[in-house]
């Protein structure tokens, strides 16, 4: 069975320069990705070659090594490309932004917050073929399926 | 000197974007979301931002800016920033201008158009896109100054919520996705659908619409 496990991926998505928050939000989104996008990211993570993947007319190498996003994100988007198209290439023209917070900045927003805080569970199961999310549940739950 | 390596490097800001172009084609201009709604504190702050931008950009952001040289067009975006902040009432102590290869160094990705440093307080815009003579990148680039600005507005509104007209439950929801941030160089979705970055860009996108 295709399987990747959670240390290792969040230990390979900080390598790449995230903090530990970057790397569980973009696990939480792979574990949702189509079943067939999965089943090849899982495979290009054991192999680290370069899959002959493509959504519309744009294939992960393109997106690798002309658009210059990592792995991680060149899935994520091809999943998205995948799914909702127009939405995915009307994000994909734009540059984007970011925010510089700091770590001492986050605890005492979550300090003010109180009991508002919303603590997210890690969900530290491996990344499966078998166990992907339903993106459509809105139950919340964190059960995989 | 710094302008001049600037210049230098932009040729990967614009090799990404001809090259998205030539994949997807030409795409309209930003619009804001159609279930974005402004609440009525937002559309007073919307239409101050109009105001701003039809006097400092008489014939269109992008005619105007096309026409102004390098130093001219910084000297622009530092007025107008400096004169939306005394409007919005948020903190903006520094302004600054980084190549891509600066702002990758700082752990953007190429194909980004600036940021808001929330330690600091200060605005850090791509000068290639300013430096471009491409009249969506400039325009762009006004709206990456209201979207950094807005940001600015979330932090102050959910430090001090009773001194900006933010509703609660929207405060909960900046303040809680403050502390679980989607980044941009993971997941495109998550980053622009995350309640922080949807105000922002929707806010900039109603603030430029159709000027």
């Amino acid at each position: 069975m295709l399987l990747v496990n959670y240390f290792k991926l969040k230990s390979y998505i900080k390598s790449l320069g995230f903090n530990d928050n970057d790397a569980k939000q973009a696990i939480k989104s792979l574990r949702k990705m189509d079943k067939e996008l999965l089943k090849v990211f899982i495979t290009w993570f054991h192999t680290r070659e370069y899959p002959d993947y493509q959504v519309e007319n744009l294939s992960f190498t393109d997106l690798v090594l002309t658009v210059k996003m990592n792995e991680i994100k060149a899935f994520l988007f091809l999943d998205w490309l995948k799914k909702e198209p127009d939405l995915a290439k009307k994000a994909l023209r734009r540059p984007t932004d970011s925010i510089k917070i700091s770590e001492e900045t986050i605890t005492k927003i979550k300090e003010n917050l109180g009991s508002n805080y919303k603590e997210e569970v890690e969900d530290t199961s491996d990344i499966s073929e078998n166990n992907v999310e339903n993106e459509k549940d809105t139950t919340g739950s964190n059960e995989l399926k | 000197m710094e302008i001049a390596v600037a210049v230098l490097v932009g040729w990967a800001l614009v090799s990404i974007f001809e090259f998205i172009t030539d994949k997807i084609g030409p795409g309209p201009s930003p619009e804001p979301d159609k279930n974005y709604e402004p609440t009525k504190s937002d559309m007073q702050m919307i239409e101050e931002g109009r105001e701003i931008i039809k006097t400092y950009f008489p014939d269109g952001i992008e005619n105007t800016m096309i026409s102004l040289s390098a130093d001219a067009r910084i000297e622009k975006i530092k007025e107008i920033t400096a004169e939306i902040a005394a409007k919005y009432k948020i903190e903006v102590n520094y302004l600054t201008f980084l190549s891509v290869e600066q702002l990758v160094e700082k752990g953007n990705s190429q194909y980004t158009a600036g940021y808001y440093d929330f330690e600091q307080k200060g605005i850090a815009i791509n000068v290639n896109m300013l430096l471009l003579n491409n009249g969506e990148m400039l325009k762009d680039v006004i709206n990456t100054i209201f979207h950094e600005c807005r940001h600015a507005y979330q932090f102050m509104a959910i430090h001090h919520p009773d001194e900006y007209p933010v509703d609660p439950q929207t405060i909960l929801d900046w303040a809680n996705n403050f502390t679980n941030y989607i980044s941009p160089e993971l997941d495109l979705k998550g980053y622009m659908n995350q309640p922080i970055e949807y105000d922002a860009r929707n806010f900039a996108d109603y603030t430029l619409k159709d000027l």
